[in-house]
C-alpha cells in the first residue's frame, strides 16, 4: 500500500493543532516564572538580598566565644560555657496550646508567662535564656518532630568559675556581651574576647537555625594563665573566711607572695566582689608594720646600729610641744633596736626615724616602692600617699617611723617585705604569668625582674633576724610554725575618725612575715579592717599566717630550717 | 513526533531535578539533624568538663579526704622529704 505524505486528513490536522496550543499553553507558566525569576535576580537583587539577610539573621542570639583564664598550673579559673536560649517564631508553630504545654514543661515555667510573652510578641520571642544541657537537649529533640516546628535554639555564651567565688576579686566579671567588665577579664579584654559581630545561620523551611560552623574555626583568643594557684588561694581563702567568723572586720585580705619572684600565688579580698581586689585598690595607714621599713632604711643608711641602745625618755616622748607618744606595753628605760620591733615601741620607732634626714627616709621609702604603682597595673589599683619630705614636720618624720602619715597598699607593703625576704632586692610584682595567643604562642609574662637593690644584703640579713626575733619573743609569737624559723612583724594602726583625730576604738589590724627565714619561700599578709572585736595584729592577724603558711610549706615540700625542734 | 520527543524530554528534565532536589532537601535535613547531635553533645561534654574540674578542686577533694576517708592535713614539720625527692 502506498501512502500520500502530502495528504493530511482534517482529523490529523486538528490532533497536531490542538498538540501545538496545548503545547504553547503549557510553556507559557515556566516563560512567565521564568521571565519573572530574571527579573528578580537582575533588577531586584540588592532590595531582595537584604530582606532574606534580614529574615535569615535578626532573631539571633549574638555569639561570641572569649578566652578562659586559668590559675598557674592550667586549672580553670573561668571559662565560657555554650548555653542555649530558646526561642519561638510564631509563624512556624503548629499547635500553639502543646508547644506552649511542653516549654512550660521542660522549661518548668508558668504557661502564663510564655502566653504572656506570646501575646506581646509580633513575630518571634525568647522564652528562656541560657537554659542547662538537660533541657536544651529535650526540647532540641523535639525540634525534630511536628510539634517542635518554630522553636529555636540560638547558641550563646557564659561565663563560668568552676571553683564557684575563688579569686573571682581577681578575675572580675564579663556580660553576655562579651565585654570584661572588671578585674582580669576588664585588664585583658582585648585578648580574651573577639568580635565575631552575629553569628550567621541559614534557616530550614520548618524554622529550624543551621549554624555556619565553618565560622568557629576563624574565631582566635587568647587564654590567660594567672600567677595565682588555685590550691593556695582555698587555703587563703579558707583562713580568711575563719578570721573573718571570728573577729568580723570591715574589710578583710590575705596576699601570698613567692619573694624571689615576686610572683603573687594568691590573694583573697573580704567581702568579695567582682574585680575588686582589695590586695590592690585597698589604701590604709600601716601602723607598726610599717616600722620594718623605718628600722631597715636607718641601719642601711647608717643613722643607727643594730647594736644602739634608744632612749625610752621615761615612756611617754613630746616629739614636739603638746605632742606625747607613749608607750604603755614595757617599762624600760632603754630599748635595743629588736627590743623595739619586738615591743612594737611607738617612741623607738620614731626616734629611729628622726635619726634619718627626711629626705633619706623619704628616699627610702620610695625606693621600697610605696607611693607608687607597682606597675602589676589591676585595675583601681592605688598608687598610696607618702607626702613630699619638704611638707614634714618633726612630728610627720616622727609619726613616719610607726606607720603613721602615710597612706599604703598592700601589695605594696607585701613586696616591701618580701625585698628584705630577698636580701635587699625589690622584685617586680606579677599576676600574669603567660598568654597563650590563638596561634599557639606563649607569651612569658612573669620573668623575675629586679627594680632595685633597695637595701644592702647585710642590711636585709641584720632585718631578718629582728624580724625572726618579733616571732620568737615578740608580739608575733602566735605565727610561729613548728620547725620552721618565721619573721615578720605585727600592726595595730589607729583609724583616723571622721571627726577629726584618730578613733580609739577603730583598727586596722595586720601581719606580714615569711618563711622560713633561711630561704623564704612565702612572703603572706593579713590585714582586717576594723574588726567589730576589739583585737590587735598579734592575737587577730597572725594565727592566719600560720594557719595560711602551714598548708603552703606542705604542699610546696619545704624542708624545716629549724634542727632542734621535736616531732 | 519531535515535538513529542521534546516535550517528553522537558517532563523528564523536570522529574530529574525534583528528585535532585529532594536529594538535596533530604540531605539538609540529615545535616541539620547530625548539626543537632553535635550540639548536643559538645554540651554534655562541656558540662562534664566543668563538673570534673569542680570535682577535682582543692574544696572538693579536701572535704571528701576528710569527711569520707577520715585523712587529715599534715603539718609541714611531719613531712620527711627523702633526698632528691624534688
Amino acid at each position: 500500500m502506498i501512502r500520500n505524505s502530502s495528504f493530511t486528513s482534517p482529523n490529523t490536522f486538528n490532533v497536531k493543532r490542538r498538540l501545538n496550543i496545548m503545547l504553547a499553553l503549557m510553556l507559557v507558566p515556566p516563560v512567565i516564572i521564568a521571565g519573572k525569576l530574571f527579573y528578580m535576580q537582575t533588577f531586584q537583587h540588592q532590595e531582595f538580598s537584604s530582606k532574606a539577610e534580614k529574615a535569615i539573621y535578626d532573631s539571633l542570639a549574638e555569639d561570641r566565644l572569649r578566652g578562659k583564664i586559668f590559675d598557674v598550673n592550667g586549672r580553670s579559673l573561668a571559662e565560657s560555657v555554650r548555653t542555649h536560649s530558646c526561642g519561638i517564631s510564631k509563624r512556624y508553630v503548629k499547635d500553639k496550646n502543646e508547644t506552649i504545654n511542653f516549654l512550660s514543661e521542660t522549661l518548668e515555667m508558668p504557661k502564663a508567662d510564655i502566653l504572656k510573652k506570646w501575646n506581646k510578641a509580633t513575630s518571634f520571642f525568647f522564652v528562656a535564656k541560657k537554659i542547662k544541657p538537660d533541657k536544651y537537649i529535650k526540647i532540641a529533640e523535639i525540634m525534630r518532630t511536628p510539634l517542635g516546628q518554630g522553636l529555636e535554639l540560638s547558641p550563646e555564651y557564659e561565663r563560668i568559675h568552676p571553683y564557684g567565688n575563688s579569686a573571682l576579686d581577681i578575675i572580675g566579671a564579663a556580660n553576655s556581651k562579651n565585654l570584661g567588665l572588671s578585674g582580669i577579664e576588664q585588664m585583658f579584654n582585648k585578648e580574651l574576647s573577639q568580635d565575631i559581630s552575629k553569628k550567621r545561620a541559614k534557616r530550614s523551611r520548618s524554622g529550624d537555625v543551621i549554624y555556619d560552623r565553618s565560622l568557629k574555626e576563624k574565631v582566635s583568643v587568647s587564654n590567660i594563665y594567672l600567677t595565682i594557684d588555685e590550691v593556695a588561694q582555698f587555703y587563703v581563702e579558707k583562713a580568711l573566711q575563719k578570721a573573718v567568723e571570728s573577729v568580723s572586720p570591715e574589710h578583710a585580705i590575705a596576699i601570698v607572695q613567692e619573694p624571689s619572684t615576686g610572683k603573687i600565688l594568691a590573694a583573697a579580698s573580704y567581702p568579695v566582689k567582682d574585680g575588686q581586689s582589695l590586695a590592690f585598690q585597698f589604701t590604709y595607714e600601716p601602723g607598726s608594720t610599717f616600722k620594718t621599713i623605718s628600722v631597715a632604711s636607718a641601719l642601711d643608711s647608717g643613722a643607727v646600729n643594730i647594736t644602739d641602745s634608744i632612749d625610752m625618755s621615761g615612756r611617754n616622748w613630746e616629739v614636739a610641744k603638746g605632742v606625747v607618744i607613749r608607750d604603755k606595753q614595757h617599762d624600760k628605760a632603754y630599748l635595743s633596736i629588736p627590743e623595739i620591733m619586738q615591743l612594737s615601741s611607738n617612741i623607738g620607732a620614731g626616734k629611729i626615724a628622726l635619726e634619718m634626714t627626711p629626705k633619706d627616709f623619704f628616699n627610702y621609702i620610695k625606693f621600697f616602692g610605696f607611693g607608687n604603682k607597682t606597675d602589676i597595673n589591676f585595675n583601681g589599683e592605688s598608687k598610696g600617699q607618702v607626702p613630699h619630705y619638704n611638707t614634714w614636720t618633726k612630728v610627720d618624720a616622727a609619726s613616719k617611723g610607726y606607720g603613721y602619715g602615710v597612706a599604703i597598699t598592700p601589695i605594696q607593703l607585701i613586696t616591701a617585705y618580701s625585698a628584705i625576704a630577698n636580701d635587699g632586692a625589690l622584685m617586680q610584682p606579677h599576676l600574669i604569668d603567660r598568654i597563650e595567643h590563638a596561634n599557639g604562642k606563649i607569651e612569658q609574662k612573669a620573668k623575675p625582674v629586679k627594680i632595685r637593690q633597695v637595701i644592702s644584703k647585710e642590711t636585709a640579713q641584720t632585718m631578718k633576724k629582728v624580724l625572726q626575733s618579733v616571732v620568737e619573743n615578740g608580739s608575733g609569737k602566735r605565727a610561729q610554725i613548728k620547725g620552721y624559723n618565721v619573721a615578720g612583724k605585727t600592726g595595730t594602726a589607729e583609724k583616723l575618725s571622721k571627726e577629726g583625730g584618730y578613733a580609739k576604738r577603730q583598727h586596722v589590724v595586720s601581719f606580714c612575715g615569711f618563711v622560713p627565714v633561711s630561704d623564704p619561700q612565702f612572703t603572706i599578709l593579713i590585714i582586717l579592717d576594723n574588726p567589730a572585736k576589739y583585737t590587735f595584729g598579734g592575737t587577730a592577724a597572725a594565727p592566719v599566717f600560720k594557719e595560711i603558711a602551714e598548708p603552703l610549706l606542705t604542699l610546696k615540700g619545704v624542708s624545716p630550717d629549724q634542727i632542734d625542734f621535736e616531732l | 513526533m519531535k515535538k513529542v520527543a521534546i516535550f517528553t524530554g522537558f517532563f523528564l528534565w523536570m522529574f530529574f531535578i525534583t528528585v535532585v532536589h529532594l536529594g538535596i532537601v533530604r540531605s539538609g535535613r540529615a545535616i541539620s539533624r547530625l548539626q543537632s547531635d553535635v550540639e548536643i553533645k559538645e554540651a554534655r561534654n562541656q558540662y562534664l568538663q566543668l563538673e570534673i574540674a569542680r570535682l577535682s578542686g582543692p574544696e572538693t577533694v579536701i572535704n571528701f579526704a576528710q569527711t569520707e576517708l577520715g585523712l587529715r592535713q599534715l603539718k609541714p614539720h611531719e613531712i620527711i622529704l627523702l633526698e632528691n625527692s624534688k
